[in-house]
C-alpha cells in the first residue's frame, strides 16, 4: 500500500514538473550554439518579440537574428515533434494493445521516405518533397488498413502484418531510387533525408506541420479515456459502450496524421514513439489520462535536449535520428531489463 | 425487462454452432447456461452481446430487438463479465470499475465526480471497495472477478452475463461468487451464466438451459429439468442423484464416464 501511495504521489508531480523543466528547456536551449547568447539576453529577445518598445535593446542584432529566426522555429519544431512522435507513440501502444507498437506499424515512416526519396529523385524544391512524403505516408496508412480490415481473422494482428508487408515494399522502393539517383547529389540527399534532422527547419515548415499536428492531437486528447477501456479489447469495449472500430479509425487517423507531418518535414526520426510512452508508463502508469500528457511533455523535452546534443556535440551537425537512435535504443534496453515495481 | 431469445441459428463459416436456441430469461432470476465444450453457449452470449452479427432468428433484450439497437443503447441494457483475465496494460481496480461507467458519458469526456461516485457504490456493493487502490495485475483469480462484477455494476444495466466466471477460481471463492450471484439475482438482476458445473444449477440456479447439439435441449427449474439423463446426454458421463433433506447432490458413478 505505501508503495502504492508513492507511485500515486509520484504520478501526481510528473506532469508539472515536466513542464516545469520544458520550459527551462526550452529557454536555455536558445543560448545553445555556434553562437552564444546568455540566457538572460534570451528572456529579454523574447520579451521584446511580446512586447515591443518595453524592453532597452541591449544585444547585438545578430543575436536577435540567430534567436527568432534560426532558432526559434527550430526549437519549436523539435517540441512539437517530440511531442506529436510519443503522442502518436502511445496512442499506437494503445489501440494496438501492444507495448512495441510505435508511429511505424502501420507503415508510415517508410511511406514518407519513399515519397521523400521519389521527390528528390525528380529534383523536387524542398517544399514538395515535403508534401510527397506527407501524402505517400498516408497512402500507405490508408493501404495497410484497407487491408487489414478487409482480411478475416483477428484484426489487429492482420493490420501489423499487413503493415510489415507494405512497409518492406515501400523500403524495397526507396532502396531502388537510391541505386538509380545520381550519386554526385541526390544520393547524399536522400541519404541525409533519411537519417532525419532538424537543421535548417524555418518557419514556413514549422507553419507547415502546426495544424494537422495540432488537429490530431485535439481530439487524441479528448479520446483519452475511452483509449483505456480500448486497451482491454474490442469485445469488452464493445460490450461497454464503446465502438471498438470506429474508435481505433479515428485513433489511427489521427496519430497517423500526426507522425506523417512530423516526418514529412524532419526526415526519419525513429525510437521517440517508442521509448517514451514507455518511460512515461513507469512514472505514471497506463491510465491515458496521464499517460498521454505526459508522453506529450516528457517527449517535447526529450527531443529538445537530442537536439541540443546533436547541434553542439560535435563541430559538425549528428542527424537527430543517428542520435534518438544512440540514446533510445540503450535506454529502452535499460527500461525492459528493470523489475516492474 | 427479460431476454427473450427465438428460434437462434448462427454458423461460423459453413460450421453451423447454433441451430435452434429458443428461451425467456426473468429478471430477479439465475438463469445457468449448461451444455458440453463447443456447444455454443459463448457464441449464444456473443450473438445477445451484439459481438456476432449475422446471426438468425430473434433475440430481443428489455422488449428492444438487439439488432436495431446501438452500441452505446445495447451498453444501457446489458453487461457482460468476461472471465478473469490479464490485461495488456495495468490499472487500478478502482479505474477498471470506473471503465463501467463508460456508456454514460460522450465520447469525448472522461468520467467526473458523479462517476467516481457511481464507480465507488459499485464496488461497495460488489464486495471490492477493500481493493480500490491495488492494481489489477496483482489480484488473484478470485479478487479480479470482484472487480469484474464491480464493473458490470456500475454499468447500471439489469441485465447481467457472466461467460464462465468459476473457470479460473479455487473451491472457495467459486461457492462464495455463486452466492453473491445469486444473491444480485434476488435483488432483481437478470443474470445470465455460462457454466461448467450441473452442482451449481442445482444449488444457485433458478433456472437451467441446456444446449445440445445446438439446440435448446431443456429449459426450466432445475430441480426438474436435471436429470440423470440429462446429464448422461449433454456429457455422456453417469452420475447419480442423492437426495438428501431437500437438497440434490450429483455423484459421479465410478467407471461410468464413457
Amino acid at each position: 500500500m505505501e508503495q502504492l501511495e508513492g507511485r500515486e504521489r509520484r504520478a501526481r508531480w510528473t506532469i508539472p514538473i515536466l513542464g516545469a523543466l520544458l520550459i527551462v528547456g526550452f529557454v536555455l536551449s536558445f543560448g545553445l550554439g555556434r553562437y552564444a547568447v546568455p540566457p538572460a539576453e534570451v528572456v529579454r529577445i523574447l520579451l521584446h518579440r511580446v512586447f515591443p518598445g518595453g524592453i532597452e535593446v541591449t544585444w547585438e542584432p545578430n543575436m536577435e537574428a540567430a534567436v527568432v529566426n534560426v532558432r526559434m522555429p527550430r526549437l519549436l519544431m523539435a517540441c512539437l515533434v517530440g511531442c506529436a512522435l510519443s503522442a502518436a507513440g502511445a496512442a499506437y501502444q494503445g489501440v494496438f494493445q501492444n507495448p512495441m507498437a510505435s508511429p511505424d506499424v502501420l507503415g508510415a515512416s517508410n511511406g514518407a521516405c519513399f515519397g521523400a526519396a521519389l521527390a528528390i529523385y525528380f529534383n523536387a524544391t524542398n517544399q514538395v518533397t515535403v508534401l510527397s512524403a506527407f501524402a505517400v505516408s498516408l497512402l500507405t496508412v490508408t493501404l495497410v488498413y484497407a487491408i487489414g480490415e478487409r482480411a478475416p481473422g483477428k484484426k489487429i494482428v492482420n493490420l501489423v502484418l499487413a503493415g510489415i508487408m507494405i512497409s518492406s515494399i515501400f523500403s524495397a522502393g526507396t532502396s531502388f531510387i537510391k541505386l538509380v539517383a545520381d550519386p554526385t547529389n541526390q544520393l547524399p540527399e536522400i541519404t541525409y533525408w533519411l537519417m532525419g534532422s532538424l537543421s535548417g527547419v524555418q518557419w514556413a515548415n514549422l507553419r507547415f506541420a502546426v495544424v494537422p499536428i495540432v488537429v490530431s492531437l485535439v481530439p487524441l486528447i479528448l479520446l483519452r479515456w475511452r483509449m483505456n477501456v480500448l486497451t482491454l479489447g474490442d469485445d469488452e469495449a464493445r460490450t461497454m459502450g464503446v465502438s471498438a472500430r470506429k474508435l481505433r479509425l479515428v485513433v489511427v487517423v489521427c496519430a497517423s496524421l500526426a507522425t506523417a507531418a512530423c516526418i514529412s518535414v524532419t526526415g526519419m526520426i525513429g525510437w521517440v514513439g517508442l521509448v517514451i510512452p514507455h518511460l512515461c508508463r513507469k512514472l505514471v502508469g497506463c491510465d491515458f489520462r496521464r499517460l498521454l500528457p505526459c508522453s506529450m511533455l516528457a517527449g517535447a523535452l526529450f527531443l529538445l535536449c537530442v537536439d541540443d546534443i546533436s547541434r553542439n556535440l560535435l563541430s559538425t551537425e549528428i542527424p537527430i535520428g543517428i542520435l534518438t537512435a544512440f540514446v533510445g535504443a540503450p535506454f529502452f534496453i535499460y527500461l525492459i531489463m528493470e523489475k516492474e515495481r | 425487462m427479460s431476454i427473450e431469445v427465438e428460434k437462434l441459428c448462427f454458423s461460423y463459416g459453413r460450421r453451423e454452432v447454433l441451430r435452434d436456441v429458443s428461451f425467456t430469461a426473468r429478471p430477479g432470476e439465475l438463469t445457468l447456461v449448461l451444455g458440453p465444450n463447443g456447444v455454443g453457449k459463448s457464441t449464444l452470449f456473443r450473438c445477445i452481446l451484439g459481438l456476432l452479427q449475422d446471426w438468425k432468428g430473434s433475440i430481443r433484450v428489455e422488449g428492444a430487438d438487439v439488432r436495431t439497437l446501438r452500441v452505446r443503447e445495447l451498453a444501457r441494457r446489458v453487461a457482460y463479465i468476461p472471465q478473469s483475465h490479464y490485461p495488456t496494460f495495468n490499472y487500478s481496480a478502482f479505474d477498471m470499475v470506473l471503465m463501467g461507467t463508460t456508456r454514460r458519458t460522450s465520447p469525448f469526456v472522461s468520467p467526473g465526480k458523479k462517476e467516481r461516485e457511481a464507480a465507488m457504490e459499485a464496488m461497495e456493493a460488489a464486495g471490492a471497495a477493500y481493493l480500490r487502490d491495488r492494481s489489477y495485475h496483482r489480484l488473484s483469480g478470485g479478487e479480479q472477478q470482484l472487480v469484474l462484477i464491480a464493473r458490470a455494476l456500475a454499468q447500471d444495466t439489469r441485465v447481467l452475463l457472466m461467460d464462465e466466471p468459476a473457470a479460473n477460481l479455487d473451491y472457495g471463492n467459486q461457492l462464495r461468487l455463486m452466492e453473491q450471484v445469486r444473491a444480485l439475482a434476488e435483488r432483481g438482476y437478470l443474470i445470465l451464466l455460462n457454466s461448467h458445473n450441473p452442482q451449481h444449477a442445482l444449488d444457485y440456479a433458478h433456472r437451467v438451459l441446456a444446449i445440445r447439439d445446438g439446440r435448446t435441449r431443456a429449459f426450466g427449474k432445475p430441480g426438474e429439468v436435471l436429470t440423470p439423463e440429462l446429464i448422461r446426454e449433454l456429457y455422456g458421463v453417469e452420475v447419480d442423484f442423492l437426495r438428501l433433506e431437500g437438497r440434490c447432490l450429483l455423484s459421479p458413478v465410478r467407471g461410468g464416464a464413457r
